[in-house]
């Protein structure tokens, strides 16, 4: 046993987090790499975050993962995941869904017109994507969705909806699943993947305004004609494609190194804290919250260990990844909770009030990590997922 | 990285599930009804034959000087089957104390002894009013005599001899000494408890002690603490064995049982506790791998015990308390074994080290010394 990383694994880890460090010294730093505004700085329509993505790109920490023919390094998955840990424990952009769902599939399943177009443009950060997957009646159980995309000449007519599609507001494409055939023998047959323009005539985007910043989208159709050419794989087929494209989203998208953050900085908030006259810190109370807490955190760094263990020995950790992320999203939020009840009421005050603990960073992340548990597979998906797969419990249909 | 067992102690383990099976299955263990019951002396036989009694000693005191890894991967085994001996109360943590806190000849002395098995040491520590954070102990030791009372020694019947934690008159400092458990000033009672484990009362009037049995050391305390920490990793392996066997044997009912036409293991309210014990138990058998790996490489281990320890028994608990229920009114009897490990866990989850003292142990490794844990 080695709880180690290897050398290669280590030196490049150094190497992501050189990078990382030259570009805190820049003048958009602040704006770029904000782990207090929980999702902001990776999901803002900013100039910065665009800059900032484009240095990733030109420190070649995108499509670690490619082939070298599509310019990529050939390296295996888990150094996406190495870069987006490093990025995440500093609040920077993720690189995001072009490399990992939308390039992955393009270079597997994409025509040649395809790889040519979108993957030197993913590959440069010159490129944003809206994931266009959720629908109102669609959610946990993806396969029922119904966004029509009929048959028109050689093309496609599109009509219906779509809902939550984060980006979809300033995005240059979307990646869209659409039903092109309800006939089939179950609902996950007659599914087909599009890559169209984000400004097509008759999407109509319209915002949906959460309890965070985190700003999402509904998504409308009216009659948008897309061409035979904007089909990613074979029509029909996209359900298998989506599939793949989700275990790898799993495992590198989610990360552990937020909450190492948050309980750093509950750590650090509460040295110089009092609790009725006395020091936080020493306060029995407080100390034994702390001492759950951080053997909590050291469980989820170790289920993110056993993804990172499982994807260097060649597996998809499909088992690993929905542990990791079930018990890291719900730790997530019992740190945020616990920081609120130990500091106290004061900790209702928001950003940009005097008395606010941290500059309002608990009462934000209470409200932001709620998301956590329900997207990306919500926290009873995983359950479903851990049940079945690797306790061999009956399906519950 | 590599998580994965070696062979070697993928082997160790399946020695002591056939020891297990041969000598202390779980048939056996239902059968016990007080804790005079001490585990049978063939069993024990079998472990020391195998080695395993000096597992962890030093080869030049004629142990086997394997890593705490190779041991948990021992205790584990050893937990999923409940199957309870003098080892981890000898052979790690008094092997271990006298290890770390004696002079060199009574390194000398006893440490051979203790690895063959001719010596068989139990740790009397305890105290009724007062638990593990306690160095100050009512029992004292006053030229050359001991005279105290202490509670939940283990496998007292089988030891030959007893590991106690005084207060020496002198200085008031903490000592320990050993001391033969064949004589008539030294009082052994069974008490009876949750597991009908062999726990027992040992009274000590006037106790003759041999200077040469006396283990003084500067630092006694947070070296004790040391002793207990490396225990503690055991302990926890041995939860987390405990916890596993709990688990599968849950799945196995859950998918067997039917109620409204399919396996209750089909209901999402059962399966989903199940997920989340099965998450909490993967997570808690790494951190006690990494903890043990860590003691192995020379590095910062003393949190990640107490992590360890705390996150093993809580899990264990709580798989217990999960499993018994889905098990439904079979879980309650006697004659089936949901409720043999209900009972160990609450024992095993208190013992070497309970969770009160460690949220406060672990809070003053993690926020008074600045300790890594990166
Ligand atoms: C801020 C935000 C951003 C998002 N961004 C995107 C995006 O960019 N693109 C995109 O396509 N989607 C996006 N989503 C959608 C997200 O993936 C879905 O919200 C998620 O899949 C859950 O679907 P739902 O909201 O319809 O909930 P439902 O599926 O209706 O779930 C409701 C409840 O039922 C539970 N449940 C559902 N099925 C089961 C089951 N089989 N067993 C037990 N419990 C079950 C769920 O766990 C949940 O608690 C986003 C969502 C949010 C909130």
């Amino acid at each position: 046993m080695n709880f180690e990383f290897s050398e290669p694994e280590q030196r490049f880890i150094d190497r992501v987090r050189a990078f990382i460090a030259r570009e805190a010294e820049k003048n958009y730093a602040d704006e770029v790499m904000a782990p207090e505004r929980e999702a902001h700085s990776q999901l803002a329509d900013s100039p910065e975050r665009r800059e900032f993505c484009r240095q990733l790109a030109a420190e070649g920490l995108l499509g670690l993962s490619w082939p070298k023919e599509y310019g990529g390094q050939e390296l295996p998955g888990i150094y996406d995941y190495f870069v987006n840990e490093e990025l995440a424990a500093v609040g920077a952009p993720l690189i995001g869904k072009g490399i990992g769902i939308i390039g992955q599939t393009l270079i597997e399943k994409g025509t040649e017109k395809q790889k040519q177009y979108f993957l030197p443009k993913i590959l440069a950060g010159e490129i944003e994507f809206a994931l266009g997957y959720t629908e109102p009646g669609a959610g946990s159980d993806l396969a029922s969705l119904q966004l029509k995309a009929q048959r028109d000449g050689d093309g496609f007519r599109l009509n219906g909806q779509k809902t939550f599609n984060t980006s979809a507001h300033f995005a240059d494409w979307y990646w869209l699943a659409a039903r092109t055939d309800n006939s089939g023998p179950s609902k996950y047959h007659g599914i087909t993947l599009f890559l169209i323009p984000m400004d097509s005539k008759g999407i109509s985007v319209s915002e949906i305004e959460t309890m965070a910043c985190h700003r999402t989208n509904e998504v409308f159709f009216d009659d948008v004609r897309v061409s035979a050419a904007d089909v990613v794989g074979e029509v029909d087929k996209g359900w298998e494609l989506m599939c793949q494209a989700l275990d790898y989203e799993r495992f590198t998208l989610f990360t552990y190194s937020p909450l190492r953050l948050k309980f750093d900085a509950l750590v650090a908030t509460l040295r110089d804290w009092k609790v009725a006259g006395q020091a936080a810190l020493e306060t029995d109370h407080v100390r034994r919250k702390l001492a759950r807490l951080g053997s909590k955190l050291e469980v989820a760094k170790m289920h993110q260990r056993r993804v990172i263990c499982a994807a260097a020995e060649g597996r998809v950790p499909t088992v690993e990844s929905a542990m990791c992320k079930l018990y890291c999203t719900e730790l997530g939020q019992e740190i945020c909770d616990t920081a609120m009840d130990l500091l106290g009421p004061q900790a209702l005050l928001s950003e940009g009030v005097d008395e606010a603990p941290l500059d309002g960073r608990w009462e934000s992340a209470l409200r932001a990590t709620v998301v956590d548990t329900i997207g990306g597979g919500s926290s009873q998906v995983q359950k479903n997922i851990i049940s079945r797969r690797h306790l061999g419990l009956p399906n519950p249909n | 990285m590599d998580l994965r067992f070696s062979d070697e102690q993928l082997m160790l383990a399946d020695t002591i599930e056939s020891i297990c099976e041969q000598f202390y299955g779980l048939e056996r263990i239902r059968q016990k009804r007080s804790a005079d019951d001490s585990c049978p002396q063939e069993f024990w036989q079998a472990l020391v034959n195998a080695g395993f009694s000096g597992l962890v000693i030093d080869e030049e005191f004629g142990g086997a000087g394997l890593g705490l890894l190779d041991a948990v991967s021992v205790f584990q085994a050893l937990g999923r089957h409940l199957a309870s001996s003098p080892l981890l109360v000898s052979s790690l943590l008094a092997a271990r104390a006298i290890d770390i806190l004696a002079s060199s000849t009574q390194r000398r002395q006893w440490l051979p002894a203790i690895a063959s098995g001719d010596c068989v040491v139990s740790v009397a520590q305890l105290e009724a009013g007062c638990g593990y954070g306690s160095s100050s102990f009512i029992t004292t030791l006053k030229k050359g005599k001991l005279n105290g009372e202490k509670i939940l020694v283990p496998h007292a019947s089988l030891a030959t001899h007893l590991l106690v934690l005084a207060t020496d008159e002198d200085n008031e400092m903490p000592v320990c000494c050993l001391v033969d458990t064949r004589q008539s000033s030294l009082q052994v009672s069974p008490q009876d408890n949750i597991a009908c484990a062999e726990v027992s009362r040992v009274t000590m009037v006037d106790v003759a002690v041999e200077s040469e049995c006396i283990v003084y050391n500067d630092q006694f305390w947070s070296l004790w603490q040391s002793a207990m920490s490396y225990s503690a990793v055991a302990a926890a392996a041995e939860c987390n064995g405990g916890a596993q066997a709990m688990l599968s044997m849950t799945v196995e009912y859950a998918n067997n049982r039917i109620q409204f036409g399919k396996p209750i293991g089909a209901f999402q309210s059962l399966s989903h506790y199940m997920a989340e014990l099965a998450t909490e138990l993967e997570g808690s058998k790494t951190l006690n791998h990494q903890a043990a790996w860590a003691f192995d490489q020379g590095r910062d281990w003393h949190l990640l015990a107490a992590q360890s320890k705390l996150q093993a028994g809580d899990g264990f608990r709580r798989t217990t308390a999960v499993g018994t229920q889905i098990h439904g009114g079979l879980g309650f009897t006697r004659e089936a074994n949901p409720q043999l490990f209900f009972r160990h866990a609450k024992l095993q989850q208190l013992l070497m080290w309970d969770p009160c003292f460690l949220e406060q142990h672990i809070a003053s490794l993690m926020l008074d010394t600045r300790t890594e844990t990166q």
